[in-house]
């Protein structure tokens, strides 16, 4: 999924390594939800750069649907048709990413380009060029609650059924609002000691879709990812 | 009126063009290769094989490939473009004559694009005008085969993929495949007929292209299951590594193996995964003991066609990892052949926009991040070179390429760069996966045995060709 580097903070990388079984658990809530990502870092330049996105989140029982929030007439079909839409044209940034869970628990991953009109299913080699790290969990919990295993219950206002976890690794801090019901963090925030690199990440539940995406692909073509290499 | 049958024409242009460019052979050929393999690393440029070296063998080793001591310089300009593709760059060395981008094996003015810009393509067929739009082009593959000899290609692409259909297909764009498959199969009704008896040896992935659309990942939309006219017309067809290793090679003349609907995997993933896939080095071996019945002698063609889109995706590891499987093809081959009679090109079609930075201390991990090499003898330990905005960077990074993730640059401190999947930052943000582009910089040929003696100096790509021809004695 899109996470960032650095809007999903390395140190929880590194904490996921401490532990490795998966959980059984009764099935979650289906979840509709848009998430916002802020990034800032001021560089030894004294430049900072920042930078903001928002994604809808669409989760459903072993699905998950991510797709950018797109600026209103960005991507249009026929902006895309004078671009040799016909080969090597694959728009990351325009392209909804459906992951799902499949039997045996095997992730499954495709990207849907709408103006393309194209379902397209991408390996798990290639799943770093797509921005997802191959984890269901950080899908489908947008953090894998493994991770807060390795974290420490922190003081914060925090609403009902929900509360703060915090980690110091090296120079970094992480602290996560993690929602008990939903199971996903509400927010995600991170720093650096020297006070020049700041990542939060929040979730909030809004209205879902009238249609699943998912299930509005008829006409689609089919392709994979080795379509788009030349 | 009744329209020609486009495969008839085409047919009879290949043949044609067969015909003049045995006529037109000089007079007093060398004549000294009874065989000759090609070996083709798709993308592989200098730096591609620097890092490669150092990543295997350190900065003081050598790649099997450097065994070849007769090298030359390679210019790739396609004829249209600045920045070739594997269509035009591959066409080149297989046929002499430079072509426009996307075009596979035609005459220079073959156009892949229509007046308004869109291809001649629907799906994987090709919809090419059958007159009007430049002729089929000999490649060397053919030439051979019409000397008596035996000859095949072997990649780890889809062999329906450019740099593969090069050798033994003519269509005005790469990407129709199902035409591509067509034309090297026997009864398909768009058989190539300047392969004769056919291509002896295929061995490569893409059997998605070769079964008809009513079976499980087929794309064939003329119905047909290539794969059966293959068996009938005599070859003997495997689909695993398992099975490759099983094939008697001192009784089987025609050989083909599918071994993946789709490119095969990177040889990091095959490997890690125990992917009963057979390696690039085991192909190159099956290949040259099938074709070396032939007491004529044979021409092969080997690529390492994913080096290419390890780079493309800006994971060098799966690129440097793909790259010392290709090297071990290479050395299998020389372990396998006489270079009195056989001769052995390596290059590549083109470059990419991978680049290798800083002035790190020898012996830092290729795939690591740059050090200060004063600093490092000074403490006596490595000493990371930080970039103006105080961030370490990577050895090796890439001109352009997908790297939409890290708008402000990703602190590498704690990361492990060397990781399978870690991806190179890239200079100029394109956006899209995969899209790193070409380079459009010289590349390297080396070489070494029968006729190998003309490959010296800088030469265009489609010069190579002549070389060749002329170690064969056509």
């Amino acid at each position: 999924m899109n996470r960032s580097a650095n809007a999903l903070p390395r140190l929880l990388i590194a904490l996921a390594a401490a532990s490795a079984c998966l959980t059984a658990r009764a099935a979650e809530p289906d979840l509709n939800l848009l998430v916002e990502h802020d990034v800032s870092e001021v560089g030894a330049d004294g430049v900072t750069r920042t930078m903001h996105f928002q994604e809808r989140i669409y989760r459903r029982e072993n699905l998950v649907w991510i797709e950018r929030v797109l600026p209103e007439g960005a991507h249009r079909p026929e902006a895309h048709a004078g671009g040799g839409a016909e080969h090597k044209h694959l728009d990351l940034a325009a392209a909804a990413r459906w992951i799902t869970l499949e039997a045996g628990r095997v992730v499954r991953v495709r990207l849907v380009v709408a103006h393309d009109r194209a379902v397209v299913e991408v390996p798990a080699a290639e799943y770093g060029n797509i921005g997802f790290d191959g984890s269901w969990e950080n899908a489908y919990h947008l953090l894998d609650p493994r991770r807060l295993q390795a974290m420490k219950p922190a003081t914060g206002e925090a609403p009902a059924g929900a509360r703060w976890y915090q980690a110091t690794g090296g120079r970094q801090t992480v602290r996560v609002l993690w929602d008990e019901r939903a199971r996903i963090p509400r927010r995600v925030e991170s720093s650096d000691a020297a006070g020049t690199s700041r990542a939060r990440m929040s979730a909030r539940e809004v209205a879902g879709p009238s249609t699943p995406p998912w299930s509005a692909l008829g006409g689609y073509q089919q392709k994979v990812y080795s379509d788009y290499l030349d | 009126m009744r329209l020609p049958n486009p495969s008839i024409l085409l047919r009879a242009a290949a043949l044609a063009a067969l015909a003049a460019l045995l006529a037109a052979r000089p007079a007093a050929a060398a004549g000294e290769a009874r065989n000759v393999i090609f070996f083709l690393g798709d993308g592989m440029g200098p730096t591609t094989v620097t890092a490669t070296r150092i990543y295997k063998y350190g900065e003081a080793g050598k790649l099997g490939m450097e065994a070849l001591t007769r090298t030359a310089r390679i210019r790739t300009v396609s004829h249209d473009a600045q920045t070739t593709d594997s269509a035009p760059s591959m066409a080149a060395y297989m046929t002499g004559v430079k072509m426009n981008n996307e075009v596979i094996s035609m005459s220079s003015d073959t156009q892949a694009y229509d007046a308004a810009g869109k291809p001649y393509l629907s799906g994987a067929d090709s919809t090419c005008p059958v007159t009007g739009n430049g002729a089929p082009v000999a490649t060397v593959l053919e030439l051979a085969k019409a000397a008596g000899k035996a000859v095949g290609a072997v990649t780890t692409t889809r062999i329906t993929h450019a740099t593969p259909a090069a050798t033994y297909a003519h269509v005005c764009h790469r990407d129709g495949e199902n035409d591509i498959a067509a034309q090297v199969v026997p009864g398909s009704g768009k058989f190539n007929a300047a392969l004769g008896s056919g291509v002896d040896v295929l061995l490569g992935g893409g059997w998605k292209f070769f079964l008809p659309s009513t079976v499980t990942g087929g794309k064939r939309t003329d119905g047909q299951d290539l794969t059966a006219k293959l068996t009938g017309a005599g070859y003997t067809y495997v689909t695993t590594g398992t099975a490759l290793k099983a094939v008697d090679t001192t009784a089987t003349t025609k050989l083909v193996g599918l071994f993946n609907a789709d490119h095969m995997n990177y040889e990091l993933d095959r490997v890690a995964k125990a992917i009963d896939e057979p390696s690039l080095a085991d192909m190159t071996e099956a290949a040259i003991k099938v074709l070396k019945h032939n007491a004529s002698g044979y021409f092969l063609m080997v690529e390492g066609g994913r080096i290419d889109h390890a780079l493309h995706g800006t994971n060098a590891k799966r690129a440097l990892e793909d790259t010392v499987a290709f090297d071990e093809a290479i050395k299998r081959a020389l372990s396998l052949v006489d270079l009195k009679d056989t001769l052995v090109v390596v290059t590549a079609d083109h470059d990419h926009t991978m680049t290798f930075n800083g002035y790190s201390h020898r012996g830092n991990p290729i795939l690591g991040k740059v050090t200060d090499g004063k600093a490092t003898k000074v403490a006596g330990a490595p000493v990371l070179a930080l970039a103006a905005d105080g961030l370490p960077y990577t050895t090796l990074v890439f001109g352009n390429g997908g790297g939409a993730r890290n708008s402000p640059r990703e602190d590498l401190t704690a990361v492990d760069t060397g990781a399978d999947a870690y991806l190179q930052n890239v200079g100029v943000v394109l956006g899209n996966p995969g899209s790193e582009t070409h380079g459009g910089g010289d590349v390297m040929l080396l070489s070494g045995g029968a006729g190998s003696g003309g490959f010296k100096g800088t030469l265009d790509n489609a010069k190579v060709f002549g070389v060749m021809r002329s170690a064969f004695g056509f």
